[in-house]
């Protein structure tokens, strides 16, 4: 009993400043979100307001489908493809880790830096049109910028290059976890590779494919910094995404208390479905 | 027998194909920043792909000497920031750690949900204030 005392202390630390860094800042923000604010004036209190206008806001709605439409893709790709390169490189053993660490170079970039080399590549005077044009492909050359489905376009292919080396790493790590055994008491049961797949390979990384599957939801719905660098939201407010949103309205126009309010919706949404993927997740968990 | 070992050389070279094809895609993107670098903005234009011949060092000379921009000093904050959070975050989050994976207690699920929450929190929530 004394012993479990002191060890609570051990967590101690970390708790205090997870609670005057997180906690503090998370009732100041609910605080500040039911009332009006434009960050010097007086503090006006207005109730749930804020709220109510969330759902009659056309330029919130944008944004939330854009990040709607980034999350799923990204989400979808960087786990299909994560698993696949990640069950190339288990099987190559130690020859792939060259490979590896190819994949894992963009992860270690800074999103900023990232974000300046695909501008530079894939703006109108770019690398990208340059080489269609020496290649006389004029046809092809187009600002992609200047549309919302091809900026759209553009940031997908960002993120997924800045990500998937990540999750391949995650699930590299799940497949390293399934005993061999059990392979071959697949193949004696006269499996072939889809059942390998199918029936040992999939139920056991289940954990590790929770985590990577949570870590590219949360990381997509808080997608902002290529967004800002890339496309600046534009053309207009097309390409925005509830994060950049959040930013442009409470420091571009000064409407503190609104802000407040998409970001304390937000991180409801985030929680709500983190808790719904680690449910859904844990009833398919098997015990080995 | 034969044709089971020519089957499995064949994947494996496919295997390393795939893979190889991959990896230029991924790298391609850093070599031509780094490439680019070393380049005139006119030999960017023109053959974006190439080599850097001659190698050209004004774009880095330029990077060091803008005036407003000190290099060393930005540097000297990114160092100060990572070192500072690096060892408090490795000094705290452990201790945390050890007391949540050494003891069974009603407290440890609990502490363990609330430092996930860090996770979810949009960090822009935190700066509104």
């Amino acid at each position: 009993m004394k012993k479990d005392k002191v060890s609570v202390l051990f967590a101690l630390p970390g708790g205090i400043i997870y609670t005057v860094l997180l906690v503090i800042p998370i009732v100041l923000a609910l605080a500040i979100s039911f009332t009006q604010w434009n960050g010097i004036s007086q503090i006006k209190f207005i109730g749930i307001e804020n709220y109510i206008r969330l759902f009659s806001d056309s330029r919130l709605s944008n944004a939330v489908s854009n990040t709607a439409i980034i999350t799923v893709v990204i989400v979808i790709i960087v786990n299909v493809f994560g698993l696949l390169l990640a069950m190339l490189l288990n099987q190559a053993g130690k020859r792939s880790n060259i490979f590896r660490t190819m994949f894992f170079l963009p992860v270690v970039l800074s999103a900023v830096a990232v974000s300046f080399i695909w501008k530079s590549i894939l703006s109108y005077t770019g690398v990208y049109n340059n080489l269609l044009e020496s290649l006389g492909l004029v046809g092809w050359i187009n600002n992609y910028f200047g549309s919302r489905t091809g900026a759209l376009v553009c940031i997908c292919i960002v993120e997924v290059w800045r990500a998937l080396g990540f999750h391949m790493v995650l699930y590299l790590a799940a497949l390293q976890t399934v005993p061999q055994e059990l392979y071959e008491a697949c193949i004696v049961d006269g499996g072939n590779a889809w059942d390998k797949f199918k029936s040992v390979t999939m139920p056991l990384i289940v954990p590790g494919a929770t985590v990577s599957i949570l870590m590219s939801i949360i990381n997509e719905l808080r997608v902002y910094d290529v967004i800002k660098i890339m496309t600046d939201g534009g053309p207009g407010y097309d390409t925005e995404s509830i994060v950049y949103n959040i930013v442009a309205r409470g420091f571009g126009n000064n409407q503190m208390g609104y802000s407040s309010a998409i970001a304390v919706a937000l991180f409801i949404v985030i929680g709500s479905i983190s808790v719904f993927v680690m449910n859904r997740s844990s009833k398919l968990e098997v015990e080995l | 027998m034969k044709s089971i070992r020519k089957v499995r050389l064949a994947y494996t070279i496919l295997q390393n194909v795939v893979l190889a094809i991959v990896a230029l895609v991924f790298i391609s993107p850093i070599y031509i920043a780094i490439a680019n670098a070393f380049k005139e903005s006119s030999l960017i234009q023109k053959s974006p792909l190439s080599f850097p011949i001659p190698i050209l060092l004004d774009n880095i000379k330029r990077a060091f000497s803008t005036p407003g921009v000190n290099v060393g000093k930005m540097y000297l904050n990114s160092i100060t920031l990572v070192v500072c959070a690096t060892v408090l975050t490795v000094i705290v989050s452990s201790l945390a750690a050890y007391y949540m994976a050494r003891t069974v207690s009603v407290i440890g699920p609990k502490l363990r949900i609330f430092f996930l929450l860090g996770l979810m929190v949009p960090c822009v929530l935190l700066y509104a204030n």
